[in-house]
């Protein structure tokens, strides 16, 4: 009778550790390893730094990126029905964070790996306090980075580098085809 | 007696007092203050440093040039988290000086902030990055070396935990010659910094040798890569032109190559020698390049060609890789008298070059694309077989239109064969251990 008893409560643990399983399914990150992993888009190695974020599939694949754009970059080009989860990094412990809770700072001239100046933090005083720190940049929450245009900060350099290093190393020429290789860039990948 | 006492004594003192002295001459030499130096020096004037050590960090706010004779050491030491030094006036120039900067920080051993500054024979010893230009033009560093020195004490070192070993933002027209990095991050990086020319130098166990980011009009020559993830990372850039480099060894990281091309367009790459990577030239996302006469030699994959479009690939050797290439939705690529060894060509009309085309086949890298884990399968039987299988859409391969019959004669091989003799003779040595040891069971029965 007993040993009935106990079977029929193993019996139950079991189904319930399993319902449980299935039904909440969790997306947890991957730490990073730098020996192996590299940027999904760009194919540079991932390093174990605040920049990076990771992308898990439903089928439960991670994906790390080494910038935030990047992870990006495969959204727009693999759309979002396989995604589990995204994580981001905060950017002063390293902890993984949800991509949808972080809160983001921007500016051109942050310097960030693939140089698309987005970092992400933990708490939305955190960012607002790193942007006073770096007396530039603007705080953006994830809804805002649907519509953020990810930018790469050369784009925007090239304007100000055509005008002020003008002088002879550049012809009129060059300066059209490099703004005409940027257009494209963005619509090839 | 006494006078012998004396004489002991005054011996003793002399001794002593020759111990104490020549110190105190020495520690006045080494209290010398740097900066007052500089403080002191007028603008232009040239500083001869008197052998010793000098502490940093040190700022140079004019014109000037600090040098040591040559044949004395002089080192400056920093163990703030400053510089050890700090440019920020143009036309300063440093010769023949040590740089001990051994503490891991944020802030580079060498800061340049201004421009035509000229870094000659320095010998950088850093925890940090080597030497950081920002906004700085026309300058030069040459005959130099900058060495990884920092350690970590309570955890293994990190990547991240390395600076780059000269580190360019926003600087354009430096000249790069005849350099050492070893150990470091990046040996030279280069971040929307134009017309930058790196010639000559020698970049060894590094992550990347070259690494070029949002730049155009760089120029790579002559340098040697040996034991980096990559050799030459050209990222984003435009109109570089790579040339004559060698870049052995790059197969030590699972992510490794000699060169790798990603959105780079309009790159010239001629005459360099890609030997013993895991891939020799990588090219991905790239249009409008042209690669011509490189010898790839002995690569685990010699070309991967993905998402590439409108290249120029004429005169280059692929030998004695495991897989001559490999491709994945790269047509519209023009590929045009190059030489694969793994191919067979018939040459009808004997003008060196074959009537039967090589296609590059893209199974493989489909296959690796959708499941990664099919990367153990590189090469084995079965995958070959299924690669000879596999034929649909074959117009939209890569394909080297007329192969070259034969190789150029200019085929050279760089890594040493000494590996090889030792593993022969070790062989060797085993195969007679064996045979007599069956030859004496034989013998027991």
């Amino acid at each position: 009778m007993k040993m009935k008893s106990f079977n029929a409560m193993l019996l139950v643990m079991v189904i319930v550790l399993l319902t449980s399983a299935c039904g909440a399914k969790e997306y947890k990150p991957q730490e990073i390893n730098e020996e192996t992993d590299k940027c999904v888009i760009c194919n540079m190695a991932v390093k174990d730094d605040p920049y990076a974020t990771q992308i898990i599939t439903k089928d439960g694949q991670s994906l790390k990126f080494d910038d935030i754009g990047c992870m990006n970059e495969w959204k727009v080009q693999n759309g979002t029905e396989t995604v589990g989860a995204e994580f981001v990094r905060d950017h002063n412990s390293g902890n993984w964070l949800k991509y949808e809770t972080a809160y983001y700072a921007y500016d051109a001239e942050y310097v960030t790996p693939m140089a698309y100046g987005v970092i992400a933090f933990e708490s939305q005083a955190a960012a607002q306090a790193y942007i006073t720190e770096q007396g530039k940049g603007e705080l953006l929450s994830s809804a805002d980075l649907k519509n953020h245009k990810w930018e790469v900060n050369r784009d925007m350099m090239d304007m100000e580098n055509m005008e002020m290093h003008n002088e002879s190393m550049h012809s009129d020429d060059s300066k059209e085809e490099m703004e005409m290789g940027h257009g494209t860039e963005g619509k090839d990948s | 007696m006494k006078n012998v006492q004396k004489w002991i004594l005054v011996f003793l003192l002399g001794v002593l007092s020759f111990i104490c002295l020549t110190p105190s001459i020495k520690a006045e030499d080494r209290a010398r203050d740097l900066q007052s130096l500089i403080n002191e020096a007028q603008a232009g004037a040239t500083i001869i440093l008197a052998q010793g050590i000098y502490e940093g960090p040190v700022i140079i706010d004019k014109p000037l040039q600090l040098e040591a004779r040559s044949g004395e050491e002089v080192t400056i030491t920093n163990n703030s988290d400053k510089p050890a030094i700090q440019i920020n006036a143009d036309d300063v120039a440093l010769t023949r000086i040590t740089i001990r900067d051994e503490q891991i920080k944020k802030q580079p051993t060498v800061l340049i902030q201004a421009d035509g500054v000229l870094l000659d024979q320095l010998q950088i010893h850093t925890g940090s990055f080597g030497i950081k230009m920002r906004k700085a033009n026309h300058g030069e560093v040459r005959n130099s070396s900058i060495v990884w020195a920092g350690v970590v004490s309570n955890r293994p070192l990190k990547l991240s935990d390395k600076g780059n070993g000269m580190d360019l933002y926003e600087s354009n027209g430096n000249t790069f010659y005849g350099n050492t990095v070893i150990a470091m991050h990046d040996g030279i990086y280069m971040e929307n910094s134009d017309n930058n020319l790196v010639e000559e130098n020698h970049f060894e166990r590094l992550r990347y040798g070259v690494h070029c980011m949002y730049t155009k009009g760089t120029i790579i020559r002559n340098n040697i890569g040996r034991l980096n993830i990559t050799g030459a990372m050209v990222m984003a850039a435009r109109k570089v032109e790579l040339s004559n480099n060698q870049f052995t060894k790059q197969s030590e990281n699972v992510n490794s190559q000699g060169i790798l091309l990603f959105d780079a367009h309009e790159i010239m790459i001629f005459d360099n020698h890609v030997e013993g990577n895991r891939v020799g030239l990588y090219v991905e996302q790239s249009t409008h390049n042209r690669i011509t006469n490189n010898s790839i030699v002995g690569n685990f994959i010699g070309l991967q060609l993905l998402d590439a479009e409108n290249n120029t690939m004429s005169g280059n050797q692929f030998i004695g890789n495991v897989a001559s290439a490999t491709s994945r939705n790269s047509a519209n690529n023009t590929l045009d008298g190059n030489y694969w060894d793994t191919f067979q060509g018939i040459d009808l009309d004997g003008d060196g070059k074959s009537e039967i085309s090589y296609a590059i086949n893209p199974f493989f890298q489909s296959l690796v694309k959708a499941k990664p884990g099919f990367q153990l399968f590189f090469q084995s039987p079965g995958m070959v077989f299924l690669e000879g299988l596999y034929q649909s859409q074959r117009e939209q391969w890569a394909v080297d239109a007329s192969p070259l019959m034969k190789p150029t004669e200019n085929v050279r091989f760089v890594i040493s064969k000494h590996t090889l003799q030792h593993s022969a003779t070790i062989g060797g040595l085993l195969l007679c251990l064996s045979i007599y040891l069956i030859y004496l069971g034989v013998r027991r029965k």
